[in-house]
């Protein structure tokens, strides 16, 4: 057990732990001129999360709502604003850049577009290699081997080790970003949408291959994307987004099986369901846009789009509380005893 | 803590979805080879890029050896050869105070070279510090920087050079004379020196806007991208994601850039020299050559030829060196 600043004590399985988690970035100006106050986007605010060891935390919701922020926040990518991220027993958002490096090689990410995030100046081999040598952890002359048996533990053919990003399909891309991340052995990978850039029949491959390698190395991910079936077949717990904060959070089955909040079950039935008449969708898609984070509307967030709203939904704001052990929801629908008016 | 199924080699026995198994003999077969070895081998392919640097090469050795190569000084006067054609003794004939033309063509290659490489060199420092530093700062730095490079750029380059070149050459005679009685290096009492240095400045005030603006909108949007991130997110220090992702990724077009516009140093300067505003007199330059060449073009064309196709061919050259080069240090446009 870990001893926590507040007095509660840290799980040992819990790998990641964030707490009130907020990012704001400076958005347009208010006025026409330059110097002209700005606008705060509040990319996340206040969210909070747990990830035990070698589980999956799914992060889904709508492009924009802020999911990509929240991993980025997670391993101090963009640092966020307020908040704790609790990793091996650390606060990360108290460290010095300087501290967090040694930490940086626990902690790796995968990222969305397999094109840009390869330098197309290196070769596959040094990308590979780029964190091994960083922190010094091989020494030069196995530093062949190991980036050779990186490749072949993300089915890649180590021959190809020389040659460049541009000579490489999106799938065997994602793969070399894979084997970058996983070069340092890291215990908590973020997979930031690491499939939506790829055809549907790769996609397929690599999030067999994230699973497979998840399942051997005893990973711990955070996975974040909008494709409601890759969550589904590859995380233990599920988190719902709605414009920078938690709608709903349960354990995969459980929110699947039970969605509560209204955005859930919108999202759950605007995934097309082949049926003997044809390809089906549930319920009505949500009609209109995710309101502008710069201005989000007052009362509860996803007031201006829910099917079942209510006048108090207007005026204030849900609290995230467990509806059933395990399963957290911020609707007033649900919580009227613990959202009391 | 590391935990033990977590240690650095538990990878290695993965193995994954196909692919030889680890270690397999075929990975040794091949060296690394680094994005510059690839780089030379596709200029290399290249006949126009070879040709471009091979006339450059030579440039380069006529402009060293010039005093060696030349069959006559520069500065004699052969008052029983005055205008006489290309012939056996003077192949490229004579000019109306009886110099060799071959031997003034050679000098001035020197003094192209010389100009062209102060220019290119003061372009490529001074851009790249300012556009790093601009990129760097941000904000209302950035803005201004920005607005004095559009605002130099918005003028005809050569009218801006010309303008330098005449309002600044008086003060820079001034600080070399006062230097000259501080000093009494002779180099500073020598008019053609000064109006080497007055057309360095001249073009070096002007030419740095493109590399500054290359550069800065390279770092601008390399610092965005998310193989920067990428390796921010192994552990890198700035140094380190500056030496091996930023520099290789601007270096290559400077690269390219600077080639470029050693070329149009080179034209600057003849045309500076051309108007009367550029080397002065007794010094050689090719822009100087045509200009006093022009009043006998329809007599003795040789006067103009000489000079004139030197400076097109040594222009074209690096243009296609230029060209090559763009195309060896970008591996997107390598041949399929």
């Amino acid at each position: 057990m870990i001893q926590v600043r507040d007095g509660t004590a840290l799980d040992d399985s819990l790998v990641i732990r964030a707490r009130g988690l907020k990012t704001y970035y400076p958005g347009p100006h208010k006025g026409a001129w330059p110097w002209s106050g700005r606008l705060t986007v509040k990319a996340v605010d206040d969210v909070s999360l747990d990830i035990r060891r070698g589980q999956t935390l799914g992060l889904v919701g709508e492009s924009g709502c802020g999911k990509t922020t929240v991993g980025r926040s997670l391993l101090q990518l963009v640092r966020p604003t307020a908040g704790e991220v609790f990793f091996e027993g650390q606060d990360l958002c108290k460290l010095k850049d300087a501290e967090l490096h040694p930490l940086r090689r626990r902690m790796q990410i995968i990222f969305q577009d397999p094109y840009a995030s390869l330098d197309s100046r290196c070769t596959i081999g040094f990308t590979i290699s780029e964190g091994l040598l960083i922190h010094k952890l091989v020494p030069p002359a196995e530093l062949r081997d190991r980036v050779a048996d990186l490749m072949v533990t993300v089915g890649l053919n180590p021959a190809f080790e020389n040659r460049y990003p541009h000579e490489f399909s999106g799938g065997q891309r994602q793969r070399v970003g894979i084997a970058r991340a996983l070069a340092t052995s890291p215990t908590f990978i973020v997979g930031d949408e690491p499939i939506s850039a790829l055809d549907v029949s790769i996609q397929a491959q690599i999030i067999n291959l994230l699973r497979t390698l998840r399942d051997k190395l005893n990973l711990t991910m955070l996975f974040i994307s909008h494709d409601l079936r890759a969550v589904r077949y590859l995380s233990d717990q599920v988190a719902v987004m709605y414009l920078g904060k938690v709608a709903e959070m349960a354990s995969t089955d459980e929110l699947f099986a039970n969605p509560l909040h209204p955005y859930t079950q919108a999202l759950l039935g605007s995934v097309p369901k082949p049926s003997w008449s044809g390809v089906e969708i549930e319920a009505p898609a949500l009609s209109g846009d995710v309101p502008s984070p710069i201005n989000p509307p007052r009362g509860c967030y996803f007031s201006t789009r829910c099917p079942r709203v209510m006048p108090r939904c207007g005026e204030a704001q849900p609290a995230l509380v467990e509806a059933s052990p395990g399963h957290k929801v911020a609707c007033f629908l649900i919580s009227a005893a613990a959202n009391p008016v | 803590m590391d935990s033990p199924s977590l240690a650095p080699t538990s990878i290695i026995q993965g193995n994954g979805r196909g692919g030889p198994p680890a270690g397999a003999g075929v990975l040794r077969a091949t060296k690394p080879r680094s994005f510059w070895d690839d780089a030379w081998y596709r200029f290399r392919h290249n006949w126009a890029g070879m040709a471009g640097l091979a006339i450059f090469v030579l440039l380069c050795l006529v402009a060293i050896f010039a005093k060696q190569i030349a069959p006559y000084g520069y500065l004699d006067q052969d008052w029983t050869a005055i205008l006489k054609p290309p012939s056996a003794t003077h192949i490229m004939g004579t000019d109306d105070l009886g110099r060799d033309v071959f031997s003034r063509v050679l000098m001035g290659g020197r003094t192209a070279l010389m100009v062209a490489t102060f220019i290119s060199l003061i372009g490529a420092i001074v851009g790249l510090l300012v556009g790093a530093f601009s990129a760097f700062a941000g904000g209302k730095v950035d803005a201004v920087v920005v607005w004095i490079i559009d605002g130099l750029m918005t003028f005809p380059t050569i009218w801006l050079a010309a303008f330098v070149s005449v309002s600044t050459a008086p003060a820079l005679k001034n600080l070399a004379a006062s230097l000259y009685s501080v000093t009494h290096w002779a180099f500073l009492k020598n008019e053609v020196m000064i109006s080497y240095a007055v057309v360095v400045f001249a073009i070096g005030m002007i030419n740095w806007t493109w590399p500054a603006r290359l550069v800065r909108s390279q770092v601008l949007s390399l610092r965005e991208r998310e193989f920067i991130e990428a390796t921010r997110a192994l552990g890198a220090s700035v140094r380190w994601i500056t030496m091996k992702h930023l520099v290789p990724n601007v270096l290559g077009s400077m690269i390219v850039l600077v080639t470029l516009s050693f070329g149009n140093a080179m034209l600057f300067e003849a045309s500076l020299s051309y108007l009367g505003i550029g080397i002065r007199p007794p010094g050689a330059s090719w822009g100087a050559m045509i200009f006093q060449g022009m009043s006998k073009v329809r007599t003795h064309p040789y006067l103009v030829l000489a000079p004139g196709i030197t400076l097109a061919v040594v222009v074209l050259a690096l243009q296609f060196m230029g060209d090559a080069l763009n195309d060896a240090l970008n591996p997107k446009s390598r041949s399929k």
